[in-house]
Protein backbone atom coordinates (compact mmCIF):
# COMPACT_ATOMS: atom_id res chain seq x y z
CA UNK A 1 0.00 0.00 0.00
CA UNK A 2 1.33 3.49 -0.75
CA UNK A 3 1.66 5.41 2.09
CA UNK A 4 1.22 9.29 2.87
CA UNK A 5 4.62 10.96 2.08
CA UNK A 6 3.94 14.73 0.95
CA UNK A 7 1.96 15.68 4.21
CA UNK A 8 4.32 13.84 6.72
CA UNK A 9 7.42 15.59 4.69
CA UNK A 10 5.74 19.16 4.58
CA UNK A 11 4.73 18.72 8.06
CA UNK A 12 8.39 18.59 9.43
CA UNK A 13 9.92 21.24 7.02
CA UNK A 14 7.57 23.77 8.79
CA UNK A 15 8.34 22.41 12.29
CA UNK A 16 12.02 22.67 11.80
CA UNK A 17 11.28 25.93 9.92
CA UNK A 18 9.78 26.99 13.49
CA UNK A 19 11.98 25.44 15.58
CA UNK A 20 14.72 27.54 13.48
CA UNK A 21 13.39 30.89 13.33
CA UNK A 22 9.53 31.10 15.19
CA UNK A 23 9.38 34.98 14.91
CA UNK A 24 7.72 35.27 11.52
CA UNK A 25 5.60 32.21 11.95
CA UNK A 26 4.45 33.62 15.87
CA UNK A 27 3.96 36.95 13.71
CA UNK A 28 1.34 35.97 10.95
CA UNK A 29 -1.79 36.41 12.99
CA UNK A 30 -1.17 39.22 15.92
CA UNK A 31 1.82 40.35 17.68
CA UNK A 32 3.33 36.99 17.79
CA UNK A 33 5.15 37.64 21.40
CA UNK A 34 4.79 35.37 23.76
CA UNK A 35 6.13 37.45 26.69
CA UNK A 36 3.89 40.18 25.97
CA UNK A 37 0.97 39.38 28.26
CA UNK A 38 -1.47 41.18 29.78
CA UNK A 39 -3.41 39.65 33.20
CA UNK A 40 -6.51 41.57 32.36
CA UNK A 41 -7.39 39.14 29.08
CA UNK A 42 -6.10 36.11 31.51
CA UNK A 43 -7.95 32.59 30.04
CA UNK A 44 -10.01 34.06 26.88
CA UNK A 45 -10.85 32.10 23.84
CA UNK A 46 -9.60 33.03 20.89
CA UNK A 47 -9.99 36.31 19.18
CA UNK A 48 -9.40 38.56 16.45
CA UNK A 49 -5.50 38.36 15.75
CA UNK A 50 -5.24 35.65 18.57
CA UNK A 51 -6.18 32.25 17.13
CA UNK A 52 -5.76 30.25 19.95
CA UNK A 53 -6.34 32.82 22.83
CA UNK A 54 -4.46 33.15 25.68
CA UNK A 55 -3.38 31.24 28.55
CA UNK A 56 -3.29 32.05 32.40
CA UNK A 57 -0.90 34.91 32.59
CA UNK A 58 -2.71 36.60 29.41
CA UNK A 59 -0.04 35.71 27.20
CA UNK A 60 -1.05 34.79 23.62
CA UNK A 61 -1.35 31.16 23.42
CA UNK A 62 -0.45 30.86 19.21
CA UNK A 63 2.71 32.55 20.26
CA UNK A 64 3.66 30.57 22.85
CA UNK A 65 2.78 27.36 21.24
CA UNK A 66 4.95 28.13 18.11
CA UNK A 67 7.77 29.24 20.12
CA UNK A 68 7.46 26.29 22.01
CA UNK A 69 8.22 23.69 19.55
CA UNK A 70 12.02 24.31 19.70
CA UNK A 71 13.24 22.83 22.74
CA UNK A 72 10.62 19.63 22.26
CA UNK A 73 11.75 19.35 18.94
CA UNK A 74 15.47 20.47 19.69
CA UNK A 75 15.36 17.63 22.61
CA UNK A 76 13.57 14.75 19.51
CA UNK A 77 16.88 15.83 17.16
CA UNK A 78 19.54 15.88 19.88
CA UNK A 79 18.39 12.89 21.88
CA UNK A 80 17.93 10.80 18.70
CA UNK A 81 21.63 11.71 16.86
CA UNK A 82 23.03 10.92 20.38
CA UNK A 83 21.40 7.72 20.55
CA UNK A 84 22.65 7.13 16.89
CA UNK A 85 26.75 8.35 17.61
CA UNK A 86 25.91 5.58 20.59
CA UNK A 87 24.74 2.85 17.87
CA UNK A 88 27.22 3.69 15.38
CA UNK A 89 30.15 3.32 17.77
CA UNK A 90 28.93 0.28 20.30
CA UNK A 91 26.66 -1.36 17.93
CA UNK A 92 29.31 -1.36 15.57
CA UNK A 93 32.16 -2.48 17.79
CA UNK A 94 30.04 -5.17 19.14
CA UNK A 95 28.80 -6.51 16.02
CA UNK A 96 32.06 -6.15 13.99
CA UNK A 97 35.19 -7.53 16.82
CA UNK A 98 32.11 -9.73 18.97
CA UNK A 99 33.94 -11.87 21.69
CA UNK A 100 34.15 -9.62 25.30
CA UNK A 101 33.49 -6.64 23.50
CA UNK A 102 29.97 -8.06 22.01
CA UNK A 103 29.45 -9.41 25.42
CA UNK A 104 30.22 -6.65 27.37
CA UNK A 105 27.81 -4.23 25.65
CA UNK A 106 24.90 -6.95 25.24
CA UNK A 107 25.52 -7.41 28.90
CA UNK A 108 25.34 -3.14 29.19
CA UNK A 109 22.13 -3.05 27.20
CA UNK A 110 20.47 -5.77 29.07
CA UNK A 111 20.61 -3.65 32.12
CA UNK A 112 19.58 -0.01 30.70
CA UNK A 113 16.88 -1.95 28.92
CA UNK A 114 16.17 -3.25 32.58
CA UNK A 115 14.28 0.05 32.60
CA UNK A 116 11.26 1.54 31.33
CA UNK A 117 12.39 4.38 29.52
CA UNK A 118 10.30 7.16 31.25
CA UNK A 119 10.93 5.40 35.01
CA UNK A 120 14.56 5.04 34.17
CA UNK A 121 14.70 9.20 33.45
CA UNK A 122 12.48 9.70 36.31
CA UNK A 123 14.74 8.39 38.61
CA UNK A 124 17.64 10.33 37.42
CA UNK A 125 15.52 13.55 36.76
CA UNK A 126 14.48 14.27 40.24
CA UNK A 127 18.03 14.20 41.56
CA UNK A 128 18.88 16.99 38.79
CA UNK A 129 18.33 20.27 40.14
CA UNK A 130 18.62 22.21 36.59
CA UNK A 131 17.13 20.56 33.97
CA UNK A 132 17.76 22.82 30.94
CA UNK A 133 17.41 20.67 27.43
CA UNK A 134 21.09 19.24 27.85
CA UNK A 135 20.57 18.29 30.62
CA UNK A 136 17.13 16.12 29.97
CA UNK A 137 18.66 15.25 26.45
CA UNK A 138 21.83 13.81 28.05
CA UNK A 139 19.50 11.63 30.71
CA UNK A 140 17.18 10.33 27.73
CA UNK A 141 20.42 9.17 25.63
CA UNK A 142 21.50 7.13 28.67
CA UNK A 143 18.05 5.42 29.09
CA UNK A 144 17.38 5.47 25.68
CA UNK A 145 20.69 3.85 23.36
CA UNK A 146 19.95 0.11 23.61
CA UNK A 147 17.43 -0.60 21.16
CA UNK A 148 19.13 0.91 18.02
CA UNK A 149 22.26 -0.26 19.51
CA UNK A 150 20.40 -3.85 19.52
CA UNK A 151 19.51 -2.96 15.74
CA UNK A 152 22.90 -1.55 14.77
CA UNK A 153 24.95 -4.84 16.12
CA UNK A 154 22.62 -7.15 13.68
CA UNK A 155 22.31 -5.07 10.49
CA UNK A 156 26.91 -4.92 11.11
CA UNK A 157 27.11 -8.48 11.64
CA UNK A 158 25.15 -9.11 8.30
CA UNK A 159 27.26 -6.96 6.49
CA UNK A 160 30.61 -7.80 7.92
CA UNK A 161 29.91 -11.75 6.42
CA UNK A 162 30.55 -10.58 2.62
CA UNK A 163 32.93 -10.92 0.48
CA UNK A 164 34.55 -7.64 0.07
CA UNK A 165 35.26 -7.30 3.70
CA UNK A 166 37.24 -10.40 3.58
CA UNK A 167 39.34 -9.15 0.96
CA UNK A 168 39.61 -5.61 2.67
CA UNK A 169 40.82 -7.82 5.42
CA UNK A 170 43.13 -9.84 3.50
CA UNK A 171 44.92 -6.37 1.83
CA UNK A 172 45.79 -5.56 5.51
CA UNK A 173 43.52 -2.90 6.40
CA UNK A 174 42.74 -2.01 9.31
CA UNK A 175 39.57 -2.98 11.36
CA UNK A 176 38.00 1.52 11.59
CA UNK A 177 38.77 1.56 8.20
CA UNK A 178 36.94 -1.82 6.86
CA UNK A 179 34.01 -0.86 9.58
CA UNK A 180 34.08 3.04 8.01
CA UNK A 181 34.41 2.25 4.25
CA UNK A 182 33.22 -1.00 3.84
CA UNK A 183 30.80 -2.23 6.60
CA UNK A 184 28.91 1.16 7.83
CA UNK A 185 27.70 2.18 4.68
CA UNK A 186 25.48 -1.23 4.10
CA UNK A 187 24.30 -1.29 7.79
CA UNK A 188 23.08 1.82 8.67
CA UNK A 189 20.38 1.88 6.36
CA UNK A 190 17.58 0.64 8.93
CA UNK A 191 19.05 2.44 11.42
CA UNK A 192 18.42 5.75 9.68
CA UNK A 193 15.05 4.28 9.16
CA UNK A 194 14.64 3.57 13.24
CA UNK A 195 16.31 7.07 13.88
CA UNK A 196 13.52 9.15 11.71
CA UNK A 197 10.82 7.23 14.23
CA UNK A 198 12.28 7.39 17.33
CA UNK A 199 12.34 11.58 17.01
CA UNK A 200 8.42 11.28 17.51
CA UNK A 201 9.24 9.05 20.82
CA UNK A 202 11.50 10.84 22.37
CA UNK A 203 9.50 13.97 21.87
CA UNK A 204 6.83 12.60 23.17
CA UNK A 205 9.20 11.23 25.98
CA UNK A 206 10.14 14.47 26.87
CA UNK A 207 6.47 16.23 27.17
CA UNK A 208 5.74 13.12 29.39
CA UNK A 209 8.65 14.04 32.01
CA UNK A 210 7.78 17.76 31.75
CA UNK A 211 4.48 17.31 32.77
CA UNK A 212 5.29 15.17 35.37
CA UNK A 213 7.32 17.98 36.71
CA UNK A 214 11.11 16.40 36.37
CA UNK A 215 11.56 17.80 32.67
CA UNK A 216 12.07 21.16 31.71
CA UNK A 217 10.97 24.40 34.11
CA UNK A 218 9.44 27.37 33.33
CA UNK A 219 10.61 30.17 32.45
CA UNK A 220 11.30 28.28 29.53
CA UNK A 221 8.92 27.77 26.89
CA UNK A 222 7.81 24.60 25.98
CA UNK A 223 4.77 22.20 24.66
CA UNK A 224 5.62 19.71 28.18
CA UNK A 225 5.28 23.23 30.37
CA UNK A 226 1.91 24.43 28.72
CA UNK A 227 0.18 21.09 28.62
CA UNK A 228 1.43 20.70 32.16
CA UNK A 229 -0.16 24.08 33.19
CA UNK A 230 -3.53 23.20 31.34
CA UNK A 231 -3.63 20.12 33.26
CA UNK A 232 -4.95 22.70 36.04
CA UNK A 233 -8.18 24.48 34.23
CA UNK A 234 -8.60 22.01 31.72
CA UNK A 235 -12.39 21.53 32.52
CA UNK A 236 -12.82 25.59 32.13
CA UNK A 237 -10.52 26.43 29.32
CA UNK A 238 -10.25 23.46 27.34
CA UNK A 239 -8.08 25.46 24.92
CA UNK A 240 -5.53 25.34 26.74
CA UNK A 241 -4.74 21.89 26.41
CA UNK A 242 -6.30 21.20 22.96
CA UNK A 243 -3.63 23.90 21.19
CA UNK A 244 -0.25 22.30 22.36
CA UNK A 245 -1.70 18.69 22.43
CA UNK A 246 -2.29 19.03 18.66
CA UNK A 247 0.80 20.53 17.80
CA UNK A 248 2.51 17.78 19.75
CA UNK A 249 0.80 15.04 18.15
CA UNK A 250 0.60 16.13 14.90
CA UNK A 251 4.42 16.45 14.69
CA UNK A 252 4.93 13.34 16.53
CA UNK A 253 2.48 11.60 13.65
CA UNK A 254 4.62 13.22 11.03
CA UNK A 255 7.69 12.15 12.02
CA UNK A 256 6.55 8.39 12.46
CA UNK A 257 5.10 8.81 8.99
CA UNK A 258 8.04 9.88 7.53
CA UNK A 259 10.11 7.05 9.31
CA UNK A 260 7.51 4.82 7.51
CA UNK A 261 7.44 6.03 4.15
CA UNK A 262 11.59 6.08 4.31
CA UNK A 263 11.63 2.29 4.91
CA UNK A 264 8.92 1.63 2.23
CA UNK A 265 11.43 3.79 0.21
CA UNK A 266 14.71 2.02 1.59
CA UNK A 267 13.75 -1.12 2.35
CA UNK A 268 10.68 -2.52 0.13
CA UNK A 269 10.72 -5.82 1.29
CA UNK A 270 10.43 -4.85 5.30
CA UNK A 271 12.96 -6.43 6.42
CA UNK A 272 14.16 -4.15 8.85
CA UNK A 273 13.06 -4.06 12.55
CA UNK A 274 9.94 -2.74 12.70
CA UNK A 275 8.70 1.07 13.29
CA UNK A 276 9.92 1.68 17.63
CA UNK A 277 7.62 3.59 19.81
CA UNK A 278 7.76 6.31 22.51
CA UNK B 1 14.97 -26.40 27.12
CA UNK B 2 16.74 -26.75 30.60
CA UNK B 3 19.50 -24.83 29.32
CA UNK B 4 17.96 -21.90 27.61
CA UNK B 5 16.25 -22.05 30.91
CA UNK B 6 18.98 -21.71 33.08
CA UNK B 7 21.41 -19.09 30.92
CA UNK B 8 17.93 -17.06 30.45
CA UNK B 9 17.83 -17.36 34.30
CA UNK B 10 21.50 -16.12 35.01
CA UNK B 11 21.05 -13.28 32.56
CA UNK B 12 17.86 -11.97 34.74
CA UNK B 13 20.03 -12.23 37.89
CA UNK B 14 22.47 -10.09 36.43
CA UNK B 15 20.39 -7.72 35.03
CA UNK B 16 18.50 -7.22 38.50
CA UNK B 17 21.96 -6.42 40.39
CA UNK B 18 22.80 -3.96 37.52
CA UNK B 19 19.57 -2.36 37.94
CA UNK B 20 19.13 -1.71 41.40
CA UNK B 21 22.63 -0.64 41.57
CA UNK B 22 21.97 1.56 39.04
CA UNK B 23 18.48 3.06 40.82
CA UNK B 24 20.41 3.45 44.24
CA UNK B 25 23.21 5.60 42.64
CA UNK B 26 20.83 7.57 41.27
CA UNK B 27 19.21 8.43 44.31
CA UNK B 28 22.45 8.36 46.17
CA UNK B 29 23.38 11.64 44.25
CA UNK B 30 20.37 13.71 45.52
CA UNK B 31 21.54 16.93 46.66
CA UNK B 32 21.34 17.81 50.67
CA UNK B 33 21.27 15.36 53.38
CA UNK B 34 17.75 13.57 53.27
CA UNK B 35 17.87 13.60 57.03
CA UNK B 36 17.21 17.60 57.11
CA UNK B 37 14.35 17.45 55.30
CA UNK B 38 12.75 16.05 58.66
CA UNK B 39 13.04 19.32 60.62
CA UNK B 40 9.25 19.73 60.21
CA UNK B 41 10.00 23.51 59.48
CA UNK B 42 11.70 24.22 62.85
CA UNK B 43 15.35 25.22 63.04
CA UNK B 44 17.26 20.78 63.95
CA UNK B 45 20.35 21.31 66.43
CA UNK B 46 23.62 19.81 64.68
CA UNK B 47 23.98 16.96 67.25
CA UNK B 48 20.04 15.85 66.34
CA UNK B 49 21.29 16.38 62.85
CA UNK B 50 23.79 13.98 63.17
CA UNK B 51 21.66 11.53 65.55
CA UNK B 52 18.91 10.97 62.63
CA UNK B 53 21.98 10.60 59.90
CA UNK B 54 23.18 7.75 62.19
CA UNK B 55 20.47 6.34 62.58
CA UNK B 56 19.64 6.14 59.47
CA UNK B 57 22.98 4.63 58.30
CA UNK B 58 23.55 7.97 55.89
CA UNK B 59 27.07 8.73 56.69
CA UNK B 60 28.31 5.48 55.86
CA UNK B 61 30.04 4.72 52.72
CA UNK B 62 28.37 4.39 49.32
CA UNK B 63 28.57 1.48 48.57
CA UNK B 64 27.73 -0.28 52.08
CA UNK B 65 24.62 1.70 51.82
CA UNK B 66 24.18 0.23 49.10
CA UNK B 67 24.87 -3.26 50.20
CA UNK B 68 22.88 -2.75 53.22
CA UNK B 69 19.84 -2.00 50.88
CA UNK B 70 20.42 -5.37 48.41
CA UNK B 71 20.53 -7.38 51.22
CA UNK B 72 17.50 -5.98 52.96
CA UNK B 73 15.64 -6.37 49.31
CA UNK B 74 16.34 -10.02 49.53
CA UNK B 75 14.61 -10.25 52.41
CA UNK B 76 11.64 -8.74 51.38
CA UNK B 77 12.98 -5.00 53.31
CA UNK B 78 12.46 -2.07 50.90
CA UNK B 79 13.53 0.43 53.98
CA UNK B 80 11.43 3.23 55.69
CA UNK B 81 9.77 6.71 54.07
CA UNK B 82 12.16 9.26 55.22
CA UNK B 83 8.96 11.68 55.43
CA UNK B 84 6.68 9.71 56.96
CA UNK B 85 8.39 7.33 58.84
CA UNK B 86 6.08 3.78 57.44
CA UNK B 87 7.60 1.10 56.41
CA UNK B 88 7.90 1.21 51.88
CA UNK B 89 6.87 -2.08 51.80
CA UNK B 90 3.81 -1.78 53.41
CA UNK B 91 3.38 1.49 51.63
CA UNK B 92 3.05 -0.01 48.24
CA UNK B 93 1.47 -3.17 49.75
CA UNK B 94 -1.49 -0.73 50.27
CA UNK B 95 -1.01 0.97 46.87
CA UNK B 96 -0.03 -2.25 44.86
CA UNK B 97 -3.51 -3.65 44.39
CA UNK B 98 -4.83 -0.66 42.42
CA UNK B 99 -1.76 -0.69 39.89
CA UNK B 100 -2.08 -4.35 39.24
CA UNK B 101 -5.98 -4.10 38.39
CA UNK B 102 -4.91 -0.72 36.27
CA UNK B 103 -1.95 -2.77 34.24
CA UNK B 104 -3.99 -6.10 33.85
CA UNK B 105 -7.04 -4.50 32.90
CA UNK B 106 -5.01 -1.77 30.53
CA UNK B 107 -3.23 -5.40 29.28
CA UNK B 108 -6.45 -7.28 28.71
CA UNK B 109 -8.16 -4.23 26.70
CA UNK B 110 -4.38 -4.53 24.61
CA UNK B 111 -4.71 -7.83 23.98
CA UNK B 112 -8.53 -8.00 23.04
CA UNK B 113 -8.61 -4.94 20.74
CA UNK B 114 -4.73 -4.93 19.41
CA UNK B 115 -4.41 -8.58 18.49
CA UNK B 116 -8.11 -8.75 17.55
CA UNK B 117 -7.99 -5.89 14.96
CA UNK B 118 -4.48 -6.63 13.68
CA UNK B 119 -5.54 -10.48 12.59
CA UNK B 120 -8.62 -8.88 11.30
CA UNK B 121 -7.31 -6.61 8.87
CA UNK B 122 -4.20 -8.83 8.17
CA UNK B 123 -7.28 -11.50 6.61
CA UNK B 124 -8.98 -8.46 4.88
CA UNK B 125 -5.68 -6.64 3.43
CA UNK B 126 -6.34 -3.72 1.19
CA UNK B 127 -9.93 -3.00 2.59
CA UNK B 128 -11.77 -0.63 4.27
CA UNK B 129 -10.97 -1.88 7.96
CA UNK B 130 -7.40 -2.72 7.38
CA UNK B 131 -7.29 0.44 6.24
CA UNK B 132 -8.37 2.06 9.34
CA UNK B 133 -6.17 0.11 11.61
CA UNK B 134 -3.27 1.07 9.64
CA UNK B 135 -3.92 4.86 10.20
CA UNK B 136 -5.75 4.32 13.68
CA UNK B 137 -2.52 2.76 14.83
CA UNK B 138 -0.31 5.27 13.76
CA UNK B 139 -2.49 7.65 15.44
CA UNK B 140 -2.66 5.48 19.07
CA UNK B 141 1.04 4.81 19.09
CA UNK B 142 1.73 9.03 18.49
CA UNK B 143 -0.50 10.67 20.85
CA UNK B 144 1.12 11.21 24.00
CA UNK B 145 -0.65 9.37 27.25
CA UNK B 146 -1.27 12.53 29.31
CA UNK B 147 -3.31 14.23 26.14
CA UNK B 148 -4.86 11.24 25.55
CA UNK B 149 -6.13 11.15 29.30
CA UNK B 150 -7.28 14.55 29.59
CA UNK B 151 -9.47 14.64 26.48
CA UNK B 152 -11.21 11.61 27.22
CA UNK B 153 -11.01 12.35 30.83
CA UNK B 154 -13.36 15.71 29.38
CA UNK B 155 -15.08 14.05 26.93
CA UNK B 156 -15.92 10.85 28.13
CA UNK B 157 -16.08 11.68 31.89
CA UNK B 158 -17.55 15.48 32.36
CA UNK B 159 -19.42 16.34 29.05
CA UNK B 160 -20.98 12.67 28.44
CA UNK B 161 -21.08 11.28 32.15
CA UNK B 162 -20.78 7.69 30.52
CA UNK B 163 -17.94 6.81 32.70
CA UNK B 164 -16.12 8.29 36.20
CA UNK B 165 -13.91 10.88 35.72
CA UNK B 166 -11.58 9.77 39.18
CA UNK B 167 -10.72 7.95 42.06
CA UNK B 168 -11.32 4.64 42.51
CA UNK B 169 -14.51 4.57 44.32
CA UNK B 170 -16.83 2.85 42.05
CA UNK B 171 -14.74 -0.32 41.71
CA UNK B 172 -13.96 -2.48 38.82
CA UNK B 173 -14.83 -2.78 36.15
CA UNK B 174 -16.35 1.24 35.97
CA UNK B 175 -13.32 3.15 37.85
CA UNK B 176 -10.96 1.36 35.69
CA UNK B 177 -12.70 1.01 32.61
CA UNK B 178 -11.01 4.83 31.55
CA UNK B 179 -7.88 4.96 32.65
CA UNK B 180 -6.93 1.23 31.59
CA UNK B 181 -8.08 1.95 27.73
CA UNK B 182 -5.69 5.45 27.72
CA UNK B 183 -3.27 3.54 29.35
CA UNK B 184 -3.62 0.74 26.46
CA UNK B 185 -3.53 2.85 23.73
CA UNK B 186 -0.50 2.81 22.27
CA UNK B 187 0.10 -0.65 23.15
CA UNK B 188 -2.93 -1.08 21.34
CA UNK B 189 -1.79 0.79 17.96
CA UNK B 190 2.09 -1.28 18.11
CA UNK B 191 0.27 -4.49 19.13
CA UNK B 192 -2.08 -4.64 15.75
CA UNK B 193 0.94 -2.73 13.97
CA UNK B 194 2.78 -6.09 14.63
CA UNK B 195 -0.24 -8.70 14.22
CA UNK B 196 -1.05 -7.13 11.08
CA UNK B 197 2.65 -7.84 9.94
CA UNK B 198 3.28 -10.63 11.09
CA UNK B 199 -0.16 -12.64 10.00
CA UNK B 200 0.20 -10.82 6.38
CA UNK B 201 3.98 -12.68 6.33
CA UNK B 202 2.35 -16.15 7.60
CA UNK B 203 -0.72 -15.90 5.21
CA UNK B 204 2.38 -15.72 2.25
CA UNK B 205 3.64 -18.85 3.28
CA UNK B 206 3.20 -22.37 1.49
CA UNK B 207 1.00 -24.33 3.66
CA UNK B 208 -1.58 -21.55 3.47
CA UNK B 209 -1.77 -22.08 -0.25
CA UNK B 210 -2.45 -25.47 0.66
CA UNK B 211 -5.04 -25.65 2.68
CA UNK B 212 -7.09 -22.62 0.54
CA UNK B 213 -6.33 -25.11 -2.38
CA UNK B 214 -8.25 -28.34 -0.48
CA UNK B 215 -10.94 -26.02 0.02
CA UNK B 216 -10.54 -24.81 3.91
CA UNK B 217 -13.25 -22.05 5.09
CA UNK B 218 -10.53 -18.53 4.98
CA UNK B 219 -11.87 -18.05 8.30
CA UNK B 220 -10.47 -21.37 9.43
CA UNK B 221 -7.30 -20.92 7.80
CA UNK B 222 -6.52 -17.72 9.61
CA UNK B 223 -7.52 -18.76 13.10
CA UNK B 224 -6.85 -22.74 13.32
CA UNK B 225 -3.63 -22.77 11.16
CA UNK B 226 -2.21 -19.34 10.47
CA UNK B 227 -2.46 -17.47 14.07
CA UNK B 228 -0.63 -19.76 16.36
CA UNK B 229 2.47 -19.08 14.39
CA UNK B 230 2.14 -15.14 13.92
CA UNK B 231 1.53 -14.67 17.32
CA UNK B 232 5.56 -15.62 18.81
CA UNK B 233 6.45 -12.15 18.09
CA UNK B 234 3.02 -10.93 19.16
CA UNK B 235 3.61 -12.65 22.73
CA UNK B 236 7.24 -11.54 23.25
CA UNK B 237 6.39 -7.58 22.42
CA UNK B 238 3.39 -8.25 24.95
CA UNK B 239 6.52 -8.25 27.42
CA UNK B 240 8.14 -5.24 26.19
CA UNK B 241 5.13 -3.71 26.58
CA UNK B 242 4.27 -3.81 30.11
CA UNK B 243 7.24 -1.83 30.77
CA UNK B 244 5.52 0.98 29.13
CA UNK B 245 1.64 0.08 31.12
CA UNK B 246 3.93 0.42 34.30
CA UNK B 247 5.60 3.71 33.50
CA UNK B 248 2.52 4.87 32.00
CA UNK B 249 0.75 4.03 35.02
CA UNK B 250 2.54 6.88 37.09
CA UNK B 251 1.17 9.59 34.33
CA UNK B 252 -2.43 7.94 34.45
CA UNK B 253 -2.73 7.73 38.03
CA UNK B 254 -1.54 10.86 38.83
CA UNK B 255 -4.35 12.62 36.08
CA UNK B 256 -7.09 10.11 37.26
CA UNK B 257 -6.21 10.40 40.44
CA UNK B 258 -5.82 6.37 41.37
CA UNK B 259 -4.09 5.66 44.58
CA UNK B 260 -1.97 3.37 43.27
CA UNK B 261 2.60 2.40 43.23
CA UNK B 262 2.65 5.35 40.16
CA UNK B 263 1.00 7.80 42.10
CA UNK B 264 2.85 7.09 45.37
CA UNK B 265 6.26 7.62 43.23
CA UNK B 266 5.16 10.63 41.60
CA UNK B 267 4.22 12.20 45.46
CA UNK B 268 7.27 10.58 46.80
CA UNK B 269 9.42 12.98 43.56
CA UNK B 270 7.91 15.79 44.59
CA UNK B 271 9.08 15.32 48.74
CA UNK B 272 12.44 13.92 47.74
CA UNK B 273 11.25 10.96 49.69
CA UNK B 274 14.58 8.81 47.71
CA UNK B 275 13.68 5.08 49.65
CA UNK B 276 10.15 5.21 48.63
CA UNK B 277 10.96 6.44 44.99
CA UNK B 278 14.01 3.44 44.87
CA UNK B 279 11.44 1.02 46.09
CA UNK B 280 8.56 1.67 43.71
CA UNK B 281 11.01 1.72 40.51
CA UNK B 282 12.86 -1.54 41.81
CA UNK B 283 9.17 -2.82 42.19
CA UNK B 284 7.94 -1.67 39.21
CA UNK B 285 11.92 -2.95 37.16
CA UNK B 286 11.15 -6.29 38.94
CA UNK B 287 7.69 -7.10 37.94
CA UNK B 288 8.49 -5.97 34.32
CA UNK B 289 12.00 -8.31 34.65
CA UNK B 290 9.91 -11.28 35.76
CA UNK B 291 7.01 -10.96 32.97
CA UNK B 292 9.79 -10.72 30.23
CA UNK B 293 10.82 -14.32 31.80
CA UNK B 294 7.82 -15.33 31.57
CA UNK B 295 7.20 -14.11 28.16
CA UNK B 296 10.46 -15.36 27.05
CA UNK B 297 10.26 -19.05 28.26
CA UNK B 298 5.94 -19.07 26.85
CA UNK B 299 7.70 -18.11 23.53
CA UNK B 300 10.26 -20.51 23.70
CA UNK B 301 7.73 -23.43 24.56
CA UNK B 302 5.96 -22.84 21.35
CA UNK B 303 8.75 -22.32 18.98
CA UNK B 304 11.18 -24.19 19.63
CA UNK B 305 13.78 -22.44 17.27
CA UNK B 306 14.35 -19.59 19.79
CA UNK B 307 15.73 -21.97 22.38
CA UNK B 308 18.83 -22.49 20.22
CA UNK B 309 19.70 -19.15 19.06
Amino acid sequence: MRRPTVAPAIVVAVVLAMVIAPAPFAALFGHGDPYACDLARSDRGPSWGHPFGFDMQGCDLYANVIYGARPTVTIGLLVTAGILVVAVVLGGAAGYLGGVTDAVVGRLADVVLGFPLILGALVVLTVTPDRNVLVVSAVLVAFGWPAMTRLMRSTVLGAAGWDYVLAARTHGASAFRIVARHVLPNAIGPVLVYATTAVGGVMVAETTLTFLGVGLQAPEISWGIQLADAQQQFLQYPHLLIAPGAFLSVTVISFVALGDALRDALDPQGTSSRAGRG
Amino acid sequence: MARYLAGRLAQAVGVVIGVTFVIYSAVFLLPGNPAAALDGGQPMSPATLHAITVAYGLNQPFIIQYGRYAMGLLQGDLGISISTGQGVASLIGQAWPVTATLALTAWAVEIIVGVGSGVIAAANRGQAFDRLVQAGSVLLVCVPVFVAAYTSQVLLGIRLHWLPVAGTTTGWPASYLLPASVLAMPGIGAIARLTRATMLEELRQDYVRTAVAIGLPWQLVVVRHTLHNALVPVITCLGTDLGFLLSGAVVVESVFNLPGVGLLAYNAIQNKDGTVVVGVVTLLVLVFLVANLLVDVLAAALDPRIRYR
